[in-house]
């Protein structure tokens, strides 16, 4: 059986893959595992036993007729569809789209035969977007900037393919040398966007503060075209004690440097999934957007010091969660911590949040639905199911004969005020989204089909919503 | 005086865009969905995601 994983994001998103490939090969070992990355990025699968080939994405070699003077469409074109042919249309038995972007879903649609079986986004036969199976239509709905999604994104590849990740799933590179810990602490000064690292002046305070309270090693490490960044962080910072690796390192040697420290302090950037793989404890400095319920750190003992903007993350907190962390004592409730369960980090979270992440559960885990929280969450609900019943008036008409063209402005209608309720209940965005996401699942068909799938949607919402017309109820799942 | 290489290559890359979305605009008018349209719009993606991205001086890019 041979198996096409398409992960064309960037390094970070290319280890959270490395434990679902893992648990694959575990609990599939005759598959072949191949994958499709960036080739810029193909060094980050080094070390990762579970690929059996690794395919690359060289935007320059295919797009390279277009970047010049008068742009060669028809070469372009050509160029691309011989890569994609040298891809083996047809002869994966299953593809993992863990990319969600609108190229790979057109290029898993071009990849598939009537063999293959395809997860994630793809296209229908219309060029509609196909999201393909349930864990995906979650991804489409919930997981995001700004959404409620509180799963990892390791755990959401991994339940693409209906995988329950081990322990054993998160290790190092293979053939990485065993190294002794040489009490150190590892700082990626660096990030994948300039927004989720922190200024050089603001890292050059951390590192003063960090060595007023220990002896041990400060390692600085990021990419080559950061060399500029450490030297400003540097020159403030006097003594030794402070070793500048930055662009000196290649993948392996991060490996390396994380396998030897005592603790990785970084930004929501590759490293500290690396650090996953190594269970290296990590301080996540998860500043501006990010969402670290997603992308934040899997090494136990790992914690999270969130802050939206830098200024409020002074030099001396930073330097006091890694004192405590290192003699034991217990961080305060600010500083969130991983914890041995799903989702995996215990933090304090407003209300709205926790209403929404509540509702999510009760939506697709059949959790109990939450309480209402104010007297405009309650209106936006029966708002919503007044144009919800209009809706289904509208289908039944369809059913008993009437043209669609007649009514598709009413249902256009409908659908443009369930976006705008989302907007102005926020809390009850994950269920808009929900219902949205639904409907665009519903593939191209004949008409009666359509209707059907679209009543049944409507109909599921309708549950819900009478539910919170009737809060006694709200302990029923559906 | 000389143009910066990367602001160069975004410069092509969005002229090569402007070409490909007006290409994409009149070939959708006249003909349905098909492997070939599907390509097509690839490759109008991967050109989107690469004028987002080759302007950043970061060491990976945003593609998700």
């Amino acid at each position: 059986m041979k198996i096409l994983i398409l992960q064309l994001a960037r390094l970070g998103d290319i280890y959270l893959t490395w434990p679902m490939l893992r648990a694959m090969k575990r609990t599939r070992p005759d598959v072949e595992i191949h994958v499709l990355s960036r080739a810029k990025f193909r060094s980050a699968w080094q070390g990762c036993e579970a690929v059996d080939e690794i395919h690359e994405l060289q935007a320059s070699n295919i797009l390279g007729a277009l970047v010049q003077e008068n742009p060669d469409v028809h070469k372009a074109f050509a160029d691309l569809g011989q890569w994609v042919d040298s891809l083996g249309i047809g002869t994966y038995d299953e593809i993992y789209n863990l990319s969600f972007s609108p190229a790979s879903s057109y290029l898993t649609s071009l990849l598939v035969s009537p063999k293959t079986i395809p997860f994630g986004y793809t296209r229908f036969t219309d060029g509609y977007l196909n999201i393909t199976d349930d864990m995906s239509a979650y991804f489409y709905a919930q997981v995001g900037l700004g959404r409620p999604n509180r799963f990892h994104l390791a755990e959401i590849f991994a339940s693409m393919a209906s995988l329950d990740l081990r322990e054993s799933d998160w290790m190092p590179a293979a053939k990485t040398p065993k190294a002794n810990k040489t009490s150190s602490i590892v700082v990626h000064v660096g990030a994948s966007e300039t927004q989720k690292t922190l200024s050089p002046d603001k890292w050059s305070a951390i590192l003063a503060q960090l060595c007023k309270i220990t002896d041990k090693k400060l390692i600085l490490i990021g990419a080559e075209n950061e060399c500029e960044i450490a030297e400003r962080i540097l020159s403030s910072v006097s003594g030794d004690q402070v070793e500048n690796r930055v662009g000196k390192t290649h993948l392996r040697d991060v490996f390396a440097l994380l396998e030897q420290a005592d603790l990785l302090i970084g930004g929501d950037s590759a490293p500290i999934h690396m650090a996953s793989l190594t269970q290296t404890p990590t301080l996540n400095l998860s500043v501006g957007a990010v969402n670290f319920w997603e992308t934040g750190p899997r090494a136990p003992r790992s914690l999270i010091l969130r802050s939206d903007d830098e200024n409020d993350l002074g030099s001396d907190r930073v330097a006091q969660v890694v004192e405590r962390f290192f003699s034991g004592q217990p961080q305060d409730l600010a500083v969130i911590q991983l914890i041995k369960a799903i989702p995996c980090y215990r933090c304090l979270n407003h209300q709205d949040q926790e209403f929404q992440w509540n509702l999510v559960q009760a939506i697709y885990q059949g959790h109990s639905f939450p309480e209402p929280l104010d007297q405009q969450m309650a209106l936006a609900i029966d708002q919503l199911f007044d144009v919800n019943e209009l809706m289904l008036e509208q289908l039944e008409s369809i059913r008993k004969g009437l043209e669609v063209q007649k009514l598709a402005g009413i249902m256009d209608r409908g659908e443009e005020i369930f976006q705008a309720l989302g907007q102005l209940a926020p809390n009850l965005a994950p269920l808009v989204r929900w219902y949205q996401t639904e409907k665009l699942r519903i593939g191209p068909g004949p008409q009666e089909a359509i209707v059907e799938r679209s009543r049944d949607v409507h109909n599921l919402l309708k549950k819900v919503l009478t539910l919170y017309r009737a809060p006694e109820n709200l302990e029923e799942s559906l | 005086m000389s143009q910066d290489p990367q602001d160069k290559l975004e410069l092509y890359l969005k002229k090569a865009l402007f070409q490909l979305e007006k290409a994409q605009t009149e070939i959708e008018k006249t003909q349905v969905y098909s492997r070939d349209l599907a390509k097509f719009r690839l490759l109008v993606e991967l050109t989107r995601e690469q004028v987002k991205n080759e302007n950043s001086n970061t060491s990976a890019r945003t593609a998700r």
